[in-house]
């Protein structure tokens, strides 16, 4: 709620000529990819709210980034999530006396047949509703030490087998694997990787017989 | 071998397509920030920044179009083109700025821009995140934009605002400015 009294101090505020510290291409680039260290991250957003031009730049920034996202999946978050309110101490207290509790029990409760433990079958409806019906890959990721011999991916029911392809950092497919069963598949010496970005995805050919099923790229970098 | 495949990621057209896209998101960003000035221009602006944003992926020596790089050009773009919208004209860029503004002449404004510096001076003396919360309220952040821009929930942001304000206003009666 704005009253009369903050409109005048909002004009007088604004009524000052801006800073000129401006932040160049770079530093909005970083800030918009949330690349930007908390501290430098501080010091620009403390230049935005006394700055008229750069408001406008950091609301652009983040309008673009928001509109972006549903077409883009790469789009990172634009502001950091909230912090974690602290809970008060006799929370904590009574929260680390239940895990004590709960550490005292298993130590010292009789022990059980395997069988009364083996958990229940998951329903396929349960699985489609956790999203896994997509394979997801999960080695190699982001910077690796050296060439990965094993791509590895989570696998998704009723898959009858699954293909590999894998692209360069223009975009061009390098190799695309033979079929396999198995979630995770050897890289052969001979397909040749560079230094620099790789991109690679799995499919999964559905046992039904029904479309292939794409997963999400991801990359990876060799040094 | 690959017809049972679905389309190859980054392939030519879906390359063209993001770009197209963010040239139209680019586009509206610009003329939503700008507001009724920029309306006019827009066909231009759209233009402008498409023909900017395919310059920039086409002059960078780099190969890689992944999608996180043409958004990265897409960001630079667009501080791009905000500047040059800021400097294409003198006044001020949106109504909202222009309808606080309660000054009519240069002597008034200078006169109110003087109660700014004087605002900024008490702003100093304030414990650092109130007076980051006070100074974006001025600005015209709503709260659950103060939230977002330092990463406090929202009883944080409402408390150092709330405080903020207050102390603001009784440093203001003190120095007797308001």
């Amino acid at each position: 709620m704005i009253d009369d009294d903050d409109q005048l101090l909002r004009s007088a505020f604004r009524a000052r000529p801006d800073p000129a510290d401006h932040p160049d291409e770079a530093a909005w680039v970083r800030l918009a990819s949330g690349e930007m260290p908390a501290g430098e991250r501080e010091a620009l957003l403390d230049h935005v709210v006394r700055c008229g031009d750069c408001t406008r730049t950091y609301r652009g920034l983040k309008m673009l980034a928001a509109e972006a996202r549903p077409f883009d999946p790469s789009v990172p978050a634009f502001e950091p999530a909230p912090q974690v309110t602290t809970r008060p101490r006799w929370l904590a207290a009574g929260a680390l006396g239940a895990i004590a509790a709960a550490v005292v029990f298993l130590l010292i409760r009789p022990p059980t047949s395997p069988i009364a433990v083996a958990p229940s079958p998951i329903a396929t409806s349960d699985v489609r509703s956790l999203g896994v019906s997509t394979p997801m890959p999960l080695l190699p990721l982001g910077k690796v030490a050296a060439r990965p011999d094993t791509f590895s991916w989570r696998p998704v029911p009723d898959a009858r087998a699954y293909r590999v392809r894998l692209l360069d950092a223009r975009g061009d497919v390098v190799w695309t694997s033979p079929e396999v069963v198995e979630p995770s598949l050897a890289l052969p010496a001979a397909v040749p990787l560079a230094p620099g970005r790789h991109y690679w995805q799995v499919i999964a050919q559905p046992g039904s017989g029904g479309e292939p099923i794409a997963s999400p790229v991801v990359d990876f970098e060799l040094p | 071998m690959d017809a049972k495949l679905p389309p190859v990621p980054f392939a030519e057209t879906r390359f063209e397509a993001l770009v197209r896209q963010y040239g139209r998101v680019i586009t509206a960003v610009v003329a939503r920030v700008g507001g009724a000035r920029v309306a006019g221009e827009r066909e231009d602006v759209a233009q402008e920044v498409l023909l900017a944003l395919w310059k920039r992926l086409e002059g960078e020596q780099t190969l890689e179009v992944g999608s996180s790089y043409v958004y990265r050009a897409a960001v630079r773009e667009t501080v791009r083109a905000l500047r040059r919208e800021a400097s294409r004209r003198s006044e001020p860029i949106d109504e909202e700025t222009a309808a606080d503004s309660t000054s009519d002449g240069p002597f008034e404004r200078l006169a109110e821009s003087e109660r700014g510096a004087q605002i900024e001076a008490c702003l100093l003396t304030l414990p650092l995140d109130r007076g980051r919360a006070v100074r974006a309220h001025l600005r015209g952040f709503e709260i659950g934009e103060i939230m977002g821009l330092y990463g406090w929930p929202y009883q944080k942001a409402r408390n150092l605002l709330s405080r903020g304000m207050t102390d603001l206003r009784q440093l203001l009666r003190e120095k007797a400015v308001q």
